[in-house]
C-alpha cells in the first residue's frame, strides 16, 4: 500500500471528527471584537475580506 | 515566503465550504481521487503552503492531508512545542501550525484537528483560521486544553530581503557596471562605467587587500625608525651633556606623543 492510499484512508477515518471541538464559551465575543459581526454565513472576516 | 503571505493565503479562503472544493480537488489532483471527499483540515494547510511559496516551511516532507503525519514533520525537525500555556505565550506566533486533540492529551498520536495560528491571545489561547471547520473555513479561538501542540514553520521574516533577493544583489554587485557613487569608484580603484565581471572583481578586492597589508607594514616601518631617531637623538644629546637624564627625556617625549593625533599620508 502506498503512503498516499495510507494517508487517504487514515484522513478518512478522522471525517467530521473535526465538528467535536469544543466552542470557547466568549469565542463569538472574542472574533467580534477582532473582526466585527460575522456575515450571513456565520465568518468573522476583517476590513477589506470581502466573501 | 513569509508567515504573512501563508495567512492571507488562508485569509482568502474563508466561508469556502463543503466537499469536494478547490482545497480537496488540488490535492487529489496530485495525490488521488480518494483524497476529494475526506476531512480536509490538513488538505488546508498544505493548499495554503503552496499558494504562498511556503511548501520549504510548512512541507518539509511534501503534501500532507494527516494531520498526525504533519505534526510528526514538526516535530523531526525539532521545533514541536506541547500544548500548554505557558509554550503557547513563549513560543507560538502567527502562521504557527496548531495541532488539536478533543480528547485533551498532547499526545501527537490522537491529533483530531489542525489550524493556523492567526493570533496569540494574551490570556494564552490562539485565534486561529481553520480549514473543515463544521465543513468550512473559519475563524476560531482555542484554548490550550484542546491543543495538542503547535510548531512553528521556518519561514523568511517579513522584513528580511529573500535568498534570492541577496543573490541578486551580490549578482550585480560583481557583474553590474561601475557607477560614480560606489567608494571603489571615489578611490579610483575601479573606473566609472567599467563592466565587472567576478573574476576581476575578486582579484581586486585581493589586490586591494594585499596592498592595505603593505600598507600597514609602511607605517609600522616609518613609526619605529622615528621612535629610533628619537632614542639616538636623546643618546646623542646625553653624550654631550653629562647632566642629561637620557630614560628621563626619552619618558619625556613619549608622554608628549601620546598625546598628539597625527595624520598619516602614506604612499602618495
Amino acid at each position: 500500500m502506498s503512503e498516499q492510499q495510507t494517508e487517504a484512508d487514515l484522513a478518512r477515518t478522522h471525517v467530521d471528527v473535526h465538528d467535536w471541538g469544543p466552542t470557547e464559551a466568549d469565542e463569538e465575543d472574542v472574533l467580534k471584537s477582532l473582526y466585527g459581526p460575522p456575515g450571513a454565513d456565520g465568518v468573522y472576516r476583517g476590513e477589506g475580506e470581502s466573501k | 515566503m513569509t508567515a504573512k503571505a501563508m495567512l492571507a493565503a488562508a485569509r482568502k479562503d474563508l466561508g469556502l465550504t463543503g466537499r469536494p472544493n478547490r482545497i480537496t480537488k488540488d490535492y487529489a489532483k496530485r495525490n488521488g481521487a480518494e483524497f476529494l471527499a475526506v476531512a480536509w483540515c490538513q488538505m488546508s494547510i498544505t493548499w495554503w503552503a503552496r499558494q504562498s511559496g511556503n511548501e520549504d516551511a510548512v512541507l518539509p516532507r511534501g503534501d500532507r492531508a494527516y494531520t498526525v503525519w504533519s505534526a510528526e514533520d514538526g516535530e523531526a525537525l525539532g521545533r514541536w512545542h506541547a500544548g500548554t500555556v505557558a509554550n503557547i505565550k513563549k513560543y507560538a506566533q502567527p502562521g504557527a501550525v496548531v495541532y488539536f486533540d478533543w480528547q485533551y492529551t498532547d499526545r501527537i498520536a490522537a491529533i483530531d484537528h489542525v489550524g493556523l495560528v492567526e493570533q496569540v491571545l494574551p490570556d494564552g489561547r490562539v485565534q486561529t483560521i481553520e480549514g473543515n471547520s463544521g465543513d468550512a473555513v473559519k475563524r476560531r479561538v482555542r484554548s490550550a486544553d484542546v491543543i495538542a501542540g503547535f510548531w512553528n514553520p521556518d519561514y523568511e521574516e517579513d522584513d528580511m530581503p529573500s535568498a534570492k533577493d541577496i543573490a541578486d544583489a551580490v549578482y550585480e554587485r560583481f557583474t553590474g557596471t561601475v557607477t560614480g557613487d560606489v567608494w571603489a569608484a571615489r578611490e579610483k580603484i575601479l573606473d566609472v562605467g567599467q563592466k565587472i565581471d567576478p573574476k576581476t572583481a575578486l582579484r581586486q578586492i585581493w589586490a586591494y587587500t594585499k596592498d592595505g597589508y603593505a600598507r600597514d607594514r609602511e607605517i609600522l616601518a616609518r613609526l619605529a625608525a622615528q621612535d629610533a631617531t628619537i632614542k639616538a637623538l636623546a643618546d646623542a644629546l646625553a653624550a654631550r651633556d653629562s647632566n642629561l637624564d637620557a630614560d628621563s627625556l626619552l619618558d619625556r617625549i613619549r608622554a608628549e606623543l601620546e598625546n598628539v593625533s597625527i595624520r598619516l599620508d602614506v604612499g602618495k
